[in-house]
């Protein structure tokens, strides 16, 4: 359960007056930003490395934070998103350094296809993966973690129609491929 | 009945419960009917799927350790931050600053390791090689992959020291922002250790990182002047004097050869008659209470306590050794002999008015006034005979082994090196910072640095070929008095503001030394050459308020004169509202909790300044003071209460919180030019520094004297856009020559000029070579 908005920002001033009250905020956030981040790489290690990397850089970072009415949570949310894109941007030109292109998921078609023709118990989140970014973004902060549209929009910069579109087209992809990995065709396909 | 379309159907049946109503709203907004029911079903059937593969749990122990982790380096920056105490928490963590918008230059690459091996981490600077880099400078280091920007931080060095923030606008981009200008014309090192560049896939720099790279030097001129520093009327007091010293409670020391003392109450001088030193005999300490009488002969480095209820001197023997002795100024009680040395008189300072330090074969010691002599510090060795200086509570000291100029940590026994200081530095009667002369590309600079010599910026930039000289803080710290000597115009005093860094000359006299300001900055003592007697004093009041003491003694004193001031009470200690409120006396007017003690890093009280002639009401003075070295122009703020002691217990009222606030003077003359030739015409070139209402640039202001004789025609025009103003005559016969500057010259802002500037040739100038 979040705190209330006084309490949160009485939590933040007391890690910016003093870091070692830091441990206040990670106690109240740890089990939401690390439920995220495992959900997007499903893998325990790595999400424990990229969860470690957002809160020592919220706790560096702490001093310049500046509450603006919105749940501290987004900002860390902010942090973990750049530090999942950073990792699979340095792991992805690490394998193509090795010559493991066709290995990339870098969202594209061919990937998309070779993704849907995957099924197992993990499909929803390689479809998800399948999605391009900003609409990748969205959902899972949308449908993992069931926070407002509007607070989806603070996370990711945008205005709240923004991010009603990113879903709206998110939701219809995603519909037309668990369709496709039945077999079925779909018979009135989305307009979106 | 005709069955309805599944799209129909699955609306029909309402939402699912486990598709929040955001999204309901959202997808009932699709164009097409149909959609809606799909959308619905999708996003039913995604929330279904993801709830039934719930991320990896993770490791029990794995969220206790990350937060000790946490906890640990909080702890680290933690104590950094109180070592460095301009070390915020958040500016140590990387907090963007106002570095924004400094150019970069542009990027040299700056490659660690050649051939460069796959993997491994390479670097670019943006100030790599460049020997020119701008003081106000961010320096970016742009790596070739994403770091672990902790280990970055930790394994970078800078040298010279600086003190600086980071941030990193992406995991491959580190921009170091100094918190204080760069040095100019000096050579930088930023080093990061092989295994400190790592970046997050764990790869290294295949060696060291090593960026070296300089800063150009500086080309400013001087700056404006501040409208509150403006000495008038000076006054000749006495004649004959070779140093000046004043005692703690305004009695103005007249020193002869540095080491005779006499007694010059300031309450006496005035502009005639001038008042005889009893010798001058060399080698001679005298007593400054009644007649004067020798206390001792040979004497040298005669330096008077901080309570200057004694005197420390060197006596030199005939067998090669020299004995510092302490002897009481008032003429009562008996001579102290506290060490001996071998070879010429050493420095000796001052702590407090009980102990002393003094060098002997390059250790330093510190002896109390009942002889006990101990070594300071283990760490500083001084060469033989060296001169050394001491911060303020012997907390740093500055010397020069082998010739660099050093400053000491003495708390720590660390050592900064300060490039290109000249002379001996300056500590500000707190001891948190430190004044000194530096030499850049052969112009004089005064610079500003942190008590222990770090974080140096330039405060005040001379012209090319103005030699600066002794550097003395005001009494309250907030002014520092400088000598300019300028070829063609002889040695002038000047005053700089260090909040705003805008000087002023303080009188146009010439040819001074031994600059010294009263106890409570109200008015500076001077040596004037003369032709033909030695030196005269001339005392510079000054156009601002009795200015703050800032040291406990001169605190002192200050109560002294509101002696009826019972309970008000001197702190020098870490603001809070408690010890505020400790300074008011029981039964004050003033609640404490009115006095916001705000981010300052301490305060003084007080000077007192009597408000009636009764002397039953004074007006005290706090000042709370910020951190001085930083960039922030509001350093300071003034508290001022009036303390009524008429009655049986002191009434306080009127308190006031706000900045100082400048007096209003007008232009000053900051410079001047004379060029022509015999027979014909003179061009005189004015600077100016402010500008000037120009209805009052013209004969009414400006005038020549040529022999004596008004010289007509003048043409006078003002450059607004320069600030200058220029005098041409017409054909002038040899002989002297005397240009006037005075009121109702005045400024934009009407101020008239306060010191009426006057420019004497002993006959009409030469041309200007080229010209």
């Amino acid at each position: 359960m979040s705190p209330s908005p006084d309490n949160e920002e009485a939590l933040i001033a007391r890690a910016q007056e003093n870091p070692e009250h830091f441990g206040a905020l990670y106690d109240q956030y740890f089990p939401q930003i690390y439920r995220y981040v495992a959900s997007r790489v499903r893998n325990r290690e790595l999400a424990e490395d990229i969860t470690s990397e957002v809160f020592f850089k919220a706790l560096r970072a702490i001093g310049r934070y500046r509450h603006t009415g919105h749940p501290f949570s987004s900002w860390l949310y902010q942090i973990a998103i750049n530090a999942i894109t950073d990792h699979y941007r340095s792991r992805r030109r690490a394998e193509e350094s090795l010559d493991d292109g066709p290995e990339i998921v870098d969202g594209s078609v061919a990937v998309d296809e070779e993704v849907a023709q995957r099924m197992g118990a993990q499909d929803i989140w390689d479809l998800i993966d399948s999605l391009p970014d900003q609409q990748r973004i969205a959902m899972t902060l949308k449908y993992g973690e069931d926070l407002k549209l509007a607070e989806v929009g603070v996370i990711m910069g945008k205005s709240e129609g923004a991010v009603k579109l990113l879903i709206f087209r998110g939701t219809a992809t995603l519909r037309q491929r668990l369709q496709a990995r039945r077999g079925n065709v779909e018979e009135d396909p989305v307009h979106g | 009945m005709a069955r309805r379309p599944r799209w129909q159907r699955l609306w029909g049946r309402g939402r699912p419960d486990n598709v929040d109503p955001e999204l309901v709203e959202l997808f009932r907004s699709a164009p097409e009917p149909g959609d809606r029911a799909r959308l619905l079903e999708a996003a039913s059937e995604i929330r279904a799927r993801l709830a039934a593969a719930p991320p990896p749990a993770a490791d029990p122990g794995y969220r206790a350790h990350l937060r000790a982790s946490l906890m640990a380096e909080a702890r680290q920056h933690r104590l950094r931050s109180q070592q460095h105490p301009s070390r915020r928490f958040g500016i140590f963590f990387g907090a963007g600053l106002g570095a924004a918008g400094l150019a970069m230059v542009a990027l040299v690459i700056f490659s660690i390791a050649a051939p460069e091996r796959a993997g491994a981490v390479t670097v670019r600077a943006s100030v790599g090689g460049n020997p020119r880099v701008p003081v106000t400078q961010a320096i970016q280091l742009s790596f070739n992959q994403p770091m672990v920007e902790s280990r970055v931080e930790q394994g970078l060095v800078i040298t010279p020291a600086v003190s600086y923030r980071t941030r990193w606008p992406d995991p491959k981009t580190l921009v170091i922002d100094p918190e204080h200008d760069l040095v100019p014309n000096v050579s930088y090192v930023v080093s990061i250790a092989r295994q400190a560049a790592r970046a997050q896939d764990g790869a290294t720099a295949l060696s060291n990182v090593v960026i070296p790279f300089g800063t150009e030097p500086l080309t400013a001129t001087a700056q404006g002047y501040p409208p509150s520093l403006v000495a008038v009327n000076p006054v000749v007091s006495a004649v004959g004097a070779l140093g000046l010293q004043y005692s703690e409670n305004g009695e103005l020391l007249l020193t002869a050869s540095g080491s005779v003392v006499a007694n010059g109450n300031t309450q006496a001088v005035g502009p005639s008659p001038s008042v005889p030193l009893p010798g001058p005999s060399a080698g001679a300490v005298y007593s400054i209470s009644g007649q004067p009488a020798v206390l001792a002969t040979d004497a040298t480095n005669a330096v008077p306590s901080p309570d200057s209820q004694q005197i420390a001197y060197w006596t030199v023997t005939n067998s090669g050794t020299a004995t510092l002795e302490v002897a009481p100024l008032g003429g009562q009680g008996q001579v102290s002999t506290l060490a001996t040395v071998s070879g010429t008189s050493p420095d000796v300072v001052w702590i407090n008015d009980s102990s002393l330090v003094y060098s002997s074969s390059g250790q330093l010691y510190q002896v109390n006034l009942d002889g006990q002599s101990n070594p300071v510090d283990p760490f500083v060795k001084l060469g033989p005979g060296q001169t050394f200086a001491l911060a303020p509570q012997a907390q740093a000291l500055f010397s020069r082994p082998a010739g660099v100029p050093t400053v000491w940590n003495l708390k720590t026994g660390s050592s900064v090196t300060v490039p290109g200081l000249e002379g001996s530095p300056q500590w500000s009667p707190t001891g948190s910072q430190l004044a000194y002369i530096g030499n850049s590309d052969g112009t004089d600079a005064i610079y500003l640095a942190g008590p222990y010599g770090s974080q140096p910026r330039a405060l005040l930039v001379t012209s090319q070929g103005v030699t600066l000289s002794d550097l003395r803080y005001s009494p309250g710290g907030q002014y520092l008095t400088y000598l300019a000597a300028t070829p063609g115009v002889g040695v002038q005093a000047g005053a700089v503001d260090i909040a705003t860094g805008s000087s002023a000359l303080l009188s146009t006299t010439t040819g001074l030394s031994d600059l010294v300001w009263s106890p409570f900055g109200s008015s500076l003592a001077a040596l004037e050459a003369q032709p033909s007697e030695g030196s005269m004093v001339v005392t510079l009041q000054l156009s601002v308020p009795p200015e703050l003491s800032s040291s406990r003694s001169q605190a002192s004193s200050a109560l002294a004169v509101a002696s009826d001031l019972a309970g008000l009470q001197v702190a020098d200690t870490p603001s809070d509202s408690a010890a505020i409120g400790d300074l008011l006396a029981a039964g004050s007017s003033i609640p404490p909790a009115t006095l916001q003690p705000g981010p300052f890093d301490r305060f003084y009280a007080v000077s007192s300044v009597p408000l009636s002639a009764a002397a039953s009401t004074y007006q005290v003075e706090i000042e709370l003071v910020r951190d001085a070295t930083a960039k922030d122009p509001a350093a300071a703020q003034d508290e001022q209460v009036t303390v009524d002691v008429s009655g049986p217990e002191p009434l306080i009222s009127g308190v006031f919180l706000g900045s100082l606030t400048p007096l209003p003077v007008g232009p000053l003359v900051i410079g001047a030019t004379a060029t022509g030739a015999p027979g014909g015409s003179v061009s005189f070139a004015l600077q100016f520094n402010s500008d000037l209402d120009p209805i009052t640039v013209g004969a009414q202001s400006i005038s020549l004297q040529d022999s004596g004789q008004t010289v007509a025609n003048l043409q006078i025009a003002y450059q607004a856009a320069n600030r200058m103003v220029t005098v041409v005559t017409g054909p002038l016969p040899p002989g002297p020559l005397s240009l006037t500057v005075q009121a109702p010259l005045a400024n934009v802002d009407h101020v008239q000029i306060a010191v009426p500037y006057t420019l004497s040739l002993p006959t009409v100038p030469a041309p200007v070579p080229g010209s």
